[in-house]
């Protein structure tokens, strides 16, 4: 049983890992055991072994193979990303009236001061003549003819981003295509 | 820091790593390749050792650790040695690899058939191969903890302190996993050489 509990401190003293009240016993023991001595020189051989696993160099090709995966995803996150941020882009684009800023070349006629004479005497007639449910129908039409109406000009849309290097211009036909 | 990682780094050149992490944290995508150079061959030993020596595994986790280390640039202090992250995030990806191969693969407890029959030789330079080969595949048996210790410690060749540090464990621990590890490596290796004789 004390060889046992020498094993156990064998593995440790070989690298100096053993407190030095056990590498002292272990050594005492060892010089009257040949059992022990070589179960210490079995370590050392096990630990010399490991030592010379790591100076082995791992193969080029795969060195070469990790690094060419890394920088292409590296690459690839950043096209996602900037691709990410068209799209984020083109989505605002598509908010307009909320997100962007528009500037024309006449802004005082892009927001209509009144509605269409038109709308407004097809809004008339209904209401005297239709049944209640009609009623809920009709804001809709009239609405879409309004912004018929306000889109009528040629505008310039420009888009701006959280990054400053990064602005949109486009000119829209005013018809909404 | 510790053997390996002076061995990544050359002579006086800390201060080149250093430039090159400044320039990598700024998106220099040139300058972290430089710095992926540097450390490529002590995070693939490392994971290759971790992994019993599968290579396709072994470049997977490398992989992970230096799109995470890209991910993590920020988060290195100017002049920090990298090793350490490293390590840790090497050993810690080689247990998620390692984890998934085993839901792939069962374990024998045979030895395996390159560990019995491969490189016997009268010499002793194939002596010492047997050997290194029989180590390897003791090693790639070891419970994944006392694994890891063996590879910091006497693998890479760093103190028990450094690698309690990397593990985030006790160096008392780390002297128990090793002993333990040594110990069966040993074990494993006597039982093999005597079979052959
Ligand atoms: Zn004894």
């Amino acid at each position: 049983m004390k060889c046992e509990r020498m094993r156990e401190i064998a593995a440790l003293v070989v690298s100096g890992d053993a407190a030095a009240d056990q590498r002292r016993e272990f050594e005492e023991h060892a010089a009257g055991c040949a059992a022990c001595r070589e179960e210490a020189e079995a370590i050392r051989a096990v630990r010399e072994a490991l030592e010379e696993i790591g100076a082995e160099e791992p193969e080029a090709v795969s060195c070469a193979t990790v690094r060419a995966r890394v920088m292409e995803e590296i690459a690839g996150r950043r096209r996602r990303a900037a691709w990410g941020w068209w799209a984020a882009a083109m989505a605002a684009g598509a908010c307009a009236a909320v997100v962007v800023w528009m500037v024309t070349v006449r802004p005082a006629k892009v927001v209509p001061a009144a509605r269409p004479a038109v709308a407004r005497s097809v809004e008339a007639k209904a209401a005297q003549s239709v049944a209640p449910a009609m009623l809920r129908e009709r804001p809709r039409r009239t609405r879409a003819r309004r912004a018929r109406a306000v889109q009528a000009q040629p505008m310039l849309v420009k888009l701006e981003s959280e990054d400053p290097n990064v602005v949109i211009y486009w000119i829209t036909s005013g018809t909404g295509d | 820091m510790s053997m390996a990682a002076l061995e990544a780094i050359p002579d006086g050149d800390a201060e080149r790593s250093g430039e090159l992490m400044a320039r990598a944290k700024r998106g220099d995508a040139a300058a972290f390749e430089e710095l992926m150079r540097r450390y490529e061959r002590m995070v693939l030993r490392t994971a290759l050792r971790m992994l019993g020596g599968r290579r396709e595994e072994a470049e997977d986790a490398s992989q992970t650790v230096f799109l995470k280390m890209h991910g993590s640039l920020g988060r290195f202090r100017e002049g920090e040695d990298v090793a350490p992250w490293l390590y840790r995030t090497t050993v810690n990806a080689c247990r998620d690899a390692g984890r998934k191969a085993r839901r792939r693969r069962e374990v024998g407890l045979e030895p395996a058939a390159g560990a019995r029959d491969g490189g016997v030789g009268p010499e002793a330079a194939a002596e010492k191969e047997r050997l290194r080969e029989i180590v390897r595949e003791g090693l790639a048996r070891l419970p994944e903890k006392e694994r890891a210790a063996v590879v910091l410690r006497d693998v890479e060749g760093m103190e028990t302190r450094e690698v309690a540090g990397i593990l985030g464990t006790t160096e008392a621990t780390v002297r128990s996993q090793v002993r333990s590890g040594r110990r069966k490596i040993r074990e494993f290796a006597e039982r093999l050489l005597r079979k052959r004789t």
